[in-house]
């Protein structure tokens, strides 16, 4: 298994360097930088740009900023933003941190929806019920994010029972840190619940069809046979074998959960590293940009490694891979 | 489908064919279709030009379509009042009850051309000179929603379609490769998939939008757009095209074609893409509202089309306005349509999927 970590940890250093090279050229390619919009304030003068961006290096070719980029990225520093006139790395951890937190929470309610549910409705066996979960994970799936985001907006903006957007309350400074808590998981309701709406549909018809697989195979019968209770059967039992291809559902949805979090995190401005790039490519601020590009790049590679990893915790077969 | 009418003129087939289809194939085809021909025909639907603004006008709410006249009669046509822009701060607009403007059919407007090529100058619908009809209300500038809502089903629709034509030949073609000839190619088509499904899309989309110059003609703008959503759409459906193309290759009825003298070309146009056109007609349903939603989010961060150029994105940026978004709801008007055409694309693929396996459709319980 640990080879295929670092197997996979290797893969990753040239991509980052393609990634880098690629966001690093697009930017210079755009029109303008950060201090060519400063040149439009009548209260800098020309010689203090000048001199910024001499200080700064955007004066020069940009093999030469790469090059000056690359070795100090190398050594942890990923530059300095001259939009909020901080380190790039710090911000870019805060925000790293926080859209996890987004996607993790997302999950984990999609996971808290779906499970229970789907188990519920197999062992219901109710052609009621299996009718209106289809319909429902029909509409679901049809459903885009970008949609939720917005409805989700208008929920908050229309009855005022959640923050419109943000991390945290303008007193947050003032509460304690039970209350800062509380206050996180007021701002986090509504996000979540939209990244959650996608992958629960995902999740549930995955599981159902797993379930339904399984509940008919030799050793559940056996098992039944043996006079196991029905509930222990469909937990112990074909839960276990369900939850493979739920694994690889959740593999397959790394690249879609971060490109939820993308949407949620624009449209219902939760400071992830979504909006930061937004944002920062809107103020043509160029470290900090080629850094979100970079850390979304690692946060999916992230994301699929765990996926696999997952995958092969849950199935010997997959952990002992055969070579061929 | 088609080999059981193979005797029978073609268009009797399709009708048996349609007859036969799953109802959410059909639902979908018709969603999907009205969809096309409004955008077609916007033109001829839209009552203004989606760019006409109208500084006594802005944020009006949808017109009251009357059905009775004041004395409570039924009116034989429907009809409006004009609505005044009463209060400019609160925006309150009161409806001038002295004149009523009747909904008039088939109107004389100013000549256009249907279609790009026919010369018309008839509207589909329209109201008499002082007043002016907002089905669907105006915008902050004064636009007509609702022949925003049809221009812009063109440029977003366009934008979901080409990139849709662009990307999947192009997955086809490179998974057709990888599949069939395997080896070195093989190695080098699936390291370029990968690439690309390690790369996270949207921010390279938006790296990449923001370096397109910001003078360019809005729709050489839409243009480059799309041609970034193909770029970062073909790689998954590449790889499902390998697998498919894999296990294809192997079969007898290629190594007889391929014992028969035919060429790779012909092996791969006669036998093997026939077998997976299906499967693929679903995977590019299925794909298509992710090409079209990639377009609304851009346009929604204004980094997509640009004005005056009317999309369905562009014209919900106004819901980044938190107080214009619970006080003028009708500019919401294209998530309604972006809703439709997603439900239109996911019936498709449903019931094509239904349609090419009856088998696999429902959930089978085994009892």
């Amino acid at each position: 298994m640990w080879r295929i970590v670092i197997r996979r940890l290797l893969a990753l250093a040239p991509l980052l360097l393609a990634v880098a090279l690629g966001a690093f050229l697009l930017v210079r390619l755009a029109p303008g930088d950060f201090l060519s919009e400063l040149s439009l304030n009548p209260q800098v003068s020309p010689e203090t740009v000048a001199a910024m961006r001499e200080r700064y290096g955007l004066d020069l070719p940009w093999y030469e900023q790469f090059g000056r980029w690359l070795s100090r990225a190398v050594r942890g520093d990923l530059g300095y933003s001259l939009a909020c006139h901080c380190a790039v790395a710090g911000q870019i951890a805060v925000h790293v941190f926080q859209t996890t937190v987004l996607a993790a929470a997302g999950l984990g309610l999609a996971l808290a929806a779906a499970l229970p549910l789907g188990v519920w409705s197999v062992w219901k066996r109710s052609r009621m019920l299996d009718r209106a979960i289809t319909a429902g994970v029909s509409i679901l799936l049809a459903w885009p994010t970008f949609l939720w985001a917005l409805g989700a907006l208008l929920l908050a903006a229309g009855t005022g029972w959640f923050p419109i957007g943000g991390i945290s309350s303008i007193e947050n400074e003032k509460y304690s840190t039970a209350e800062k808590f509380i206050d996180l998981l007021h701002h986090l309701a509504l996000p979540a619940a939209v990244v959650a709406l996608k992958q629960a549909p995902h999740y549930l018809q995955t599981l159902r069809a797993g379930l339904a697989e399984a509940m008919v195979e030799d050793h559940i019968r056996a098992a039944r046979a043996r006079g196991v209770a029905e509930s222990r059967l469909l937990v112990r039992h074909a839960l276990r074998n369900a939850i493979n291809p739920l694994l690889t559902m959740f593999g397959q949805g790394v690249g879609a959960l971060l490109s939820g979090t993308f949407i949620v995190e624009t449209v219902l401005s939760w400071p992830g590293i979504g909006s930061l790039a937004v944002g920062s490519l809107l103020a043509r601020d160029l470290d900090m940009l080629v850094a979100c590009l970079l850390y979304a790049a690692i946060l999916l590679a992230m994301g699929n490694l765990l996926a696999d990893l997952m995958l092969a915790a849950a199935d010997p077969r997959i952990r002992r891979p055969q070579r061929g | 489908m088609g080999r059981a009418v193979r005797d029978t003129h073609w268009l009797k087939g399709l009708r048996r064919a349609w007859r036969a289809s799953p109802r959410r194939l059909r639902f979908g085809v018709f969603v999907l279709g009205a969809f096309a021909l409004a955008a077609l025909a916007a033109d001829f639907l839209a009552p203004y030009d989606p760019a006409m603004q109208d500084r006594e006008h802005f944020h009006a709410p949808p017109a009251t379509l009357y059905w009775m006249d004041q004395k409570g009669e039924w009116s034989w046509r429907p009809y409006i009042y004009r609505s005044r822009l009463e209060d400019r701060i609160e925006m309150i607009y009161r409806e001038d009850r002295t004149q009523a403007f009747s909904l008039k059919f088939f109107v004389a407007r100013e000549e256009y051309r249907l279609l790009g090529v026919l010369p018309c100058r008839v509207k589909l619908f329209g109201v008499d000179a002082p007043a002016r009809i907002f089905l669907f209300g105006s915008d902050g500038l004064g636009r007509d929603v609702l022949s925003r809502l049809l221009y812009g089903a063109r440029v977003s629709l366009s934008i979901a379609a080409a990139a849709l034509l662009i990307s999947f030949p192009l997955a086809i073609g490179i998974g057709s490769l990888a599949g069939y000839y395997g080896g070195a190619v093989d190695f080098v088509c699936m390291r370029a998939v990968e690439l690309f499904l390690a790369l996270p899309a949207f921010y390279l989309i938006i790296a990449l939008s923001s370096a397109l110059p910001r003078d360019v003609a809005p729709e050489a703008r839409a243009a480059s757009i799309m041609a970034m959503i193909a770029l970062f759409g073909w790689a998954s459906l590449a790889r499902i095209v390998r697998g498919m193309v894999l296990g294809l290759r192997e079969r007898d009825f290629v190594a007889s074609a391929r014992a028969a003298g035919c060429t790779d070309w012909r092996i791969l146009r006669r036998h093997v893409w026939p077998q997976i056109a299906g499967l693929m007609l679903v995977q590019a349903a299925l794909a298509a509202p992710g090409f079209m939603l990639a377009e609304v989010t851009l346009s929604y961060l204004g980094l997509g089309v640009q004005e005056p150029l009317p999309s369905w994105g562009g014209m919900l940026a106004t819901g980044q306005n938190v107080l214009a978004l619970t006080g003028f709801w009708w500019t919401l008007a294209p998530g309604a349509a972006i809703l439709f055409v997603c439900f239109g694309f996911h019936m498709l693929a449903d019931g094509l999927r239904e349609a090419l396996d009856p088998r696999a459709a429902s959930l089978d319980w085994g009892d």
